[in-house]
């Protein structure tokens, strides 16, 4: 499973950089995608749900957010 | 050119949206836009005279209407039926409901929770020109962010949604606990038995971020309206508005308008603004008149704004505390 590190990125360039590689991915395939706190978490999930994705889990670091995201 | 000899009626020309300039002979053209929003043609078109009228440039006001200036005195019966032409008519000032303000609600912006276009478009429609003792400034905002300041003007509106879980649907994520806007949180908490998030409305501020945010859309809306503000104001004496009544359905936010707009008009003393008629009166006669018991009181910690009881909070000014109760 790939993970993309996305700290230290903000919004919208962190979901436009999750978004590229979700599509180069096969359905069904997870990517883990850590995310900071505020904006981004707020909005990334919000827009890959949108898209048609599945969040699969949440889960919250010390000072970042560890996302779950299903490609469809 | 002079306009010497010639009986200029001011007050007149304001109310019919001409506004005399720091050069006496020249006037700003003021143009009403409903709801903010102006077809392309229009903006067009309004370009082409503020160059044939003015000097080529426009300036857009607090009020979300555009300007012309340096309109020629002998030119505004020609403007006017120009922009009419084009379907646009004249904005106000002076002592009078103004343009009403919004922001650009649901139908563009995803946190939106209420159609703050198309409401500040009735609102003015039956409202906007209505003699009152001082200006009267209305506003509508799609949720309780308030971009269009509900808190600030003498009437303001916000949309607010009330939130409700589908347990079936919650993949306990923790998102919405996370994000919950509430102060420190305390609307949402997650329970760690039952792997769910725990609601407490009385805590909550109403601005639907859980039903935003939640990836399984196990957060739904349970009831939808506006919240409604009076008293506002900026200006030598600023006021923060009272919130006065919670869900209130769009139509009512129009009857609410009608009432206040009345009832400001019977008490107030003129020049006063509504909000200072509100201090002198005293909000509870306000309420009492206007909001009676069909509408319901806001929550019990409306009164000093969005701060809950119980938590402690700055005072920044002393007009930060809201006016008389």
């Amino acid at each position: 499973m790939s993970v993309l590190d996305l700290r230290g990125v903000s919004c919208p360039m962190n979901w436009v950089k999750t978004k590229l590689v979700l599509e180069e991915m096969e359905v069904g395939q997870t990517l883990e995608v850590l995310l900071d706190d505020g904006e981004p978490i707020r909005n990334v999930p919000r827009s890959a749900t949108e898209e048609g994705h599945k969040l699969l889990k949440v889960s919250p670091e010390e000072d970042y957010f560890r996302l779950l995201i299903e490609r469809r | 050119m002079s306009q010497k000899g010639r009986v200029i009626d001011a007050r007149a020309l304001k109310s019919g949206g001409f506004i005399r300039q720091t050069e006496p002979e020249f006037f700003v053209a003021r143009i009403h836009i409903f709801g903010g929003v102006i077809e392309a043609d229009q903006i067009a078109k309004v370009a082409e005279l503020a160059k044939r009228y003015g000097r080529g440039y426009c300036h857009l006001t607090f009020q979300k209407s555009i300007e012309v200036p340096y309109v020629k005195l002998e030119e505004m019966e020609s403007l006017k039926a120009d922009l009419e032409a084009l379907g646009l008519g004249m904005a106000n000032c002076g002592p009078r409901v103004r343009a009403v303000t919004n922001c650009q609600g649901c139908t563009i912006n995803p946190y939106g929770r209420v159609d703050a276009i198309r409401l500040a478009k009735l609102a003015d429609e039956r409202f906007f020109g209505l003699d009152c003792p001082a200006k009267f400034k209305i506003s509508y905002s799609g949720c309780s962010i308030g971009c269009a300041n509900p808190q600030e003007n003498d009437l303001g509106f916000h949309g607010m949604v009330e939130p409700q879980l589908i347990p079936e649907l919650c993949n306990g994520c923790t998102l919405c606990v996370r994000l919950c806007q509430s102060r420190a949180g305390a609307a949402l908490i997650m329970n760690k038995d039952t792997n769910l998030p725990e609601y407490n409305g009385s805590r909550c501020v109403f601005d639907g971020e859980c039903i935003y945010c939640c990836p399984t859309k196990a957060w739904v809306a349970k009831r939808l309206g506006h919240s409604v503000w009076v008293g506002g104001k900026h200006g030598r004496f600023p006021r923060w508005s009272n919130r006065v009544a919670d869900f209130v359905s769009d139509e009512d936010t129009l009857e609410i308008i009608e009432k206040t707009v009345a009832w400001y008009n019977a008490n107030a003393r003129r020049g006063e603004r509504f909000g200072t008629c509100i201090d002198r009166l005293g909000l509870g006669k306000y309420k009492k008149e206007v909001l009676g018991d069909r509408w319901a009181t806001a929550h019990n910690w409306t009164r000093h704004g969005d701060r809950p009881k119980g938590i402690k909070y700055q005072v920044l000014h002393t007009w930060d505390r809201g006016g008389a109760v």
